[in-house]
């Protein structure tokens, strides 16, 4: 069965029924395939509703049938693969829920990795997320940085976090090692040790050999991990030039925590440290419990030289709703509410995600974070400052 | 709901950094206004506060004792100007409702009293007249106790009333002192400091108090390099920032986030009993809406007693919702409903796995009781939310407890009377540092050991006088 990325023109009802006669357990794999197909397609823009809901929808399908808590969550909610008509009316799984217990829509026996959440803010344990098929990942990071950085170019991709090997249980490690590996073709590396420790002098090194020979990079890191790396190379006195075409990419760490410098501070310095426009640093936001990522670029106002967020774009295989915090019913764009994400690459646990992440959808595409409100300081234990310093996700 | 502004400061005078006030709204229509000082100002109230140290350090401490007692005193009286303020400010700033802002107000002033404060210098020195001047302690020796001249505190603003607290601790020391409040605990500093001034000169010169918003503006080199000791209340990030930027010659007291955890017997648990224990640990619980580091967030309930683990939690669930309509949950951020309504979720899919878990939940989001067999340890942050889990003897919860041993401090009990110093010994292998009954646990004593230390421990010295014998 192919479902093309593009409106197909066949009746709602039709599809539904001719889906879910067919659909068993066993259809994870052709599932998975099928996903991995429409990732590994260029991305052009976001996919029809339709087309999106049609395999949301399917999804939903698939782990109703194969997660049998989860099915009788929905069908609480009075949502059942018989009588949805809509990728929004999928009811979502909490982020708090993989720390409680394994949320696998499968066999818990095809697991192939589990990535851990780093995990000390809402009680002492960690989150978890069991993957059944490392091959939707990969798609799904591939496709999307394809988009975003190679599209162009093929830069060296220089990462500030633990490689996978130290750290197994790391998304974030791991989705860096799949650009390193597939779209940077090797050229590149990691540049924490297994202590946790910045590599200061190898990765200086490196930067300017890359400097030398105006091979453009992607360097890309947690924001307190580049506020470390700010802060030793303004002691140090050093500064680069990186090549044109580089780009800066920081995976979160700010979002609903805090801190002492501000996003647009590191940015700025970011820019002046490495020589490189405030324009060429883009934000990630991703989270363990989701195989794929929002890139956020941004820009500076020429009149004012103010910098802006631009709002983090998902591939097309993503989506979200904001929801009013109270009722949890889908708010319009322009208000501010929790944050659901609906990633099509989690099809072996949950698609359909409610984060604790404050936000506000753009009328196109596109999601502003928005975080913690004024007043609302963080209770529980929280991540110590060095926590942020390692990989998050 | 309140509405109106609230000035979060009480400055030395001399200090003029007024014209630049920063406001933050704490809850819809109402906000907390706070000075914005760079760094002369900051440098300008530190000197203030030092040079003001000679009025303080030569007032006798019976007077220091006379003059906080008299502001206690002041916060008590149900027909006191300064205790309608004071009440009126907590609901919207520390997210309570008025009820629990009346229950903590009595609680806290009753420790600030003279009375108890010259108990608290009693058991602590051998002669509170050791801070006024040396006392001959034995036959070759005489002893000061003196407070370092400059006491920065920097409150975590999750209980109100923890900031005068320590405040009064510095004072009694005879430390000038620089309080930032925590914004949920910015009501009571401000007033007590207020109120103080007008007691007498010397507070217009020792004490100022001034919130800002941490998280956005550093302390500054200017005031850390200048405090004998910096006392620290917050999280684990907070305290490794500012041990991160004060001299390491400088004393930090940190008092960090904790676990709070309750521990019920078998004998609380007869047929008769377990209703009386349920309303014990639900009142506990709920005070201070469950933000203190002395509040229960896990209860491990022994099996073996008239009422079963599992039956007795619906009996918690029924004495939290009677709880919520005596003493009612403040109003929760946006923030703490999106947690509630994880953790809900999160237990509902739980429970739906066939795990054996069980959610029991008030209206709104006000409580929530999870029942888990799973004795993996876990909590919630959420609010009055409690997970309970049933073990076959208390001496295993040394053991369940023990992957968190530099988070624990205070475990309640009830029931296991005879039991209770042999659980108490086994608790302290995981560095649990107080046993109290749930109804004490909320409020421990003036002289309490603070996660084990004695009450003044960091804040002062000693100089000793040896009789020279050539």
């Amino acid at each position: 069965m192919e479902i093309n990325l593009r409106k197909k023109k066949e009746g709602k009802a039709r599809f539904f029924k001719r889906e879910f006669a067919s659909l068993k357990m066993s259809d994870f794999t052709n599932m998975a395939t099928e996903l991995v197909d429409a990732f590994e397609e260029p991305i052009t823009g976001p996919w029809d509703d339709d087309v999106f809901s049609r395999f949301a929808v399917k999804i939903f399908g698939y782990q109703y049938r194969s997660n049998p808590s989860y099915a009788k969550y929905a069908k609480k909610r009075g949502v059942t693969p018989s009588n949805i008509q809509d990728w929004k009316e999928i009811p979502p799984v909490p982020t708090l829920a993989f720390k409680e217990f394994p949320i696998i829509s499968g066999e818990l026996g095809a697991v192939e990795t589990v990535f851990k959440t780093s995990g000390t803010s809402r009680g002492s344990h960690q989150g978890k997320h069991h993957i059944l098929d490392l091959s939707l990942y990969r798609a799904s990071i591939v496709g999307s940085m394809k988009h975003h950085f190679y599209s162009e170019q093929r830069p060296a991709l220089l990462a500030l976090v633990q490689n996978p090997i130290a750290s197994p249980f790391s998304s974030l490690s791991f989705m860096l090692g799949e650009a390193l590996h597939t779209l940077s073709m090797g050229r590149g590396g990691f540049y924490v040790d297994k202590d946790n420790r910045i590599q200061y002098e190898k990765l200086v090194s490196r930067l300017r050999k890359l400097e030398s020979s105006k091979e453009s990079v992607l360097f890309a890191g947690t924001a307190f991990a580049f506020v470390h790396w700010a802060d030793w190379l303004e002691e140090k006195g050093l500064c680069f030039q990186l090549p044109k075409g580089s780009t800066i990419i920081e995976t979160g760490g700010f979002k609903g925590r805090s801190r002492v410098i501000s996003r647009l501070d590191l940015y700025e310095t970011l820019a002046s440290l490495h020589h490189i426009p405030v324009s060429s640093i883009v934000s990630e936001y991703g989270m363990t419990e989701m195989l794929s990522q929002f890139y956020e670029k941004t820009s500076r106002v020429p009149q004012t030289g103010e910098v802006k967020h631009l709002g983090y774009q998902p591939p097309p295989w993503l989506r979200s709703l904001v929801l009013d915090v109270n009722t949890l019913a889908p708010l319009p764009a322009g208000k501010e509410g929790v944050l659901c994400h609906f990633d099509l690459a989690n099809l072996g646990s949950a698609m359909a995600i409610l984060t604790e992440d404050v936000g506000v959808a753009f009328d196109g595409e596109g999601i502003r974070l928005v975080g913690r409100l004024d007043g609302s300081e963080e209770r529980g234990c929280s991540l110590a400052m060095d926590d942020f310093y390692s990989n998050q996700r | 709901m309140s509405t109106g502004v609230f000035d979060a400061y009480e400055l030395p005078d001399g200090v003029r950094c007024l014209q630049m006030l920063n406001s933050v709204n704490v809850c819809e229509g109402f906000s907390v206004r706070y000075p914005s000082l760079d760094d002369s100002d900051k440098d300008v109230l530190v000197k203030l506060l030092i040079e003001g140290n000679a009025a303080i350090k030569n007032m006798p401490v019976s007077e220091i004792i006379q003059a906080i007692g008299k502001v206690a005193k002041r916060f008590m009286d149900k027909d006191d100007p300064l205790r309608h303020e004071a009440l009126e400010i907590m609901v919207p700033t520390a997210g309570v409702s008025s009820e629990m802002a009346e229950t903590i107000l009595a609680g806290m002033s009753a420790d600030w009293t003279g009375e108890k404060l010259t108990e608290l210098l009693e058991r602590e020195f051998a002669s509170p007249a050791i801070l006024d001047g040396f006392q001959r302690i034995d036959s070759g020796r005489s002893q000061m106790a003196y407070g370092f001249t400059f006491n920065l505190t920097v409150g975590s603003g999750t209980v109100p009333g923890v900031g005068v607290t320590a405040l009064i601790r510095a004072l009694l020391l005879k430390s000038s002192i620089l309080m930032k409040p925590g914004l949920g605990d910015v009501a009571l500093p401000v007033l007590f400091a207020r109120a103080l001034r007008e007691e007498s000169e010397v507070f217009r010169k020792c004490l100022a108090v001034a919130y800002w918003d941490g998280v956005k503006e550093r302390i500054g080199d200017k005031i850390l390099d200048k405090a004998g000791v910096v006392v620290v209340y917050g999280s684990q990030e907070t305290i490794r920032s500012i041990r991160n930027q004060i001299p390491k010659t400088t004393d930090l007291v940190a008092y960090g986030q904790r676990l709070g955890v309750g521990l019920v017997g078998r004998e609380a648990l007869s047929e008769m009993g377990a209703l009386q224990t349920a309303q014990k640990v639900a009142m506990s619980i709920s005070t201070f809406d469950q933000k203190g580091c002395v509040s229960p967030q896990v209860l491990y309930v022994e099996q073996g007693g008239e009422v079963a683990p599992v039956d007795w939690v619906q009996v918690l669930a029924s004495a939290m919702d009677e709880l919520e309509k005596q003493l009612p949950s403040g109003a929760l951020s946006q923030q703490e409903v999106i947690g509630v309504q994880q953790l809900r979720a999160a237990i509902e899919l739980k429970q739906l796995a066939g795990t054996g878990v069980l959610l029991y939940k008030g209206t709104h989001e006000s409580w929530t009781v999870i029942f888990d067999p799973d004795l993996s340890l876990k909590w919630s942050d959420c609010r009055r939310a409690v997970y309970v889990k049933p073990i076959a003897d208390l001496m295993i919860a040394k053991t369940l407890l023990a992957d968190s041993e530099n988070c624990l401090q205070t475990v309640a009990i009830v029931g296991a009377v005879s039991r209770k110093e042999n659980i108490a010994a086994s608790l302290a292998q995981v560095g649990v540092t107080r046993v109290t009954s749930f109804r004490q646990a909320p409020w421990p004593k003036p002289w309490w050991h603070h996660d084990g230390r004695s009450v003044f421990q960091g804040l002062f010295k000693l100089i000793d006088v040896e009789d020279i014998i050539d």
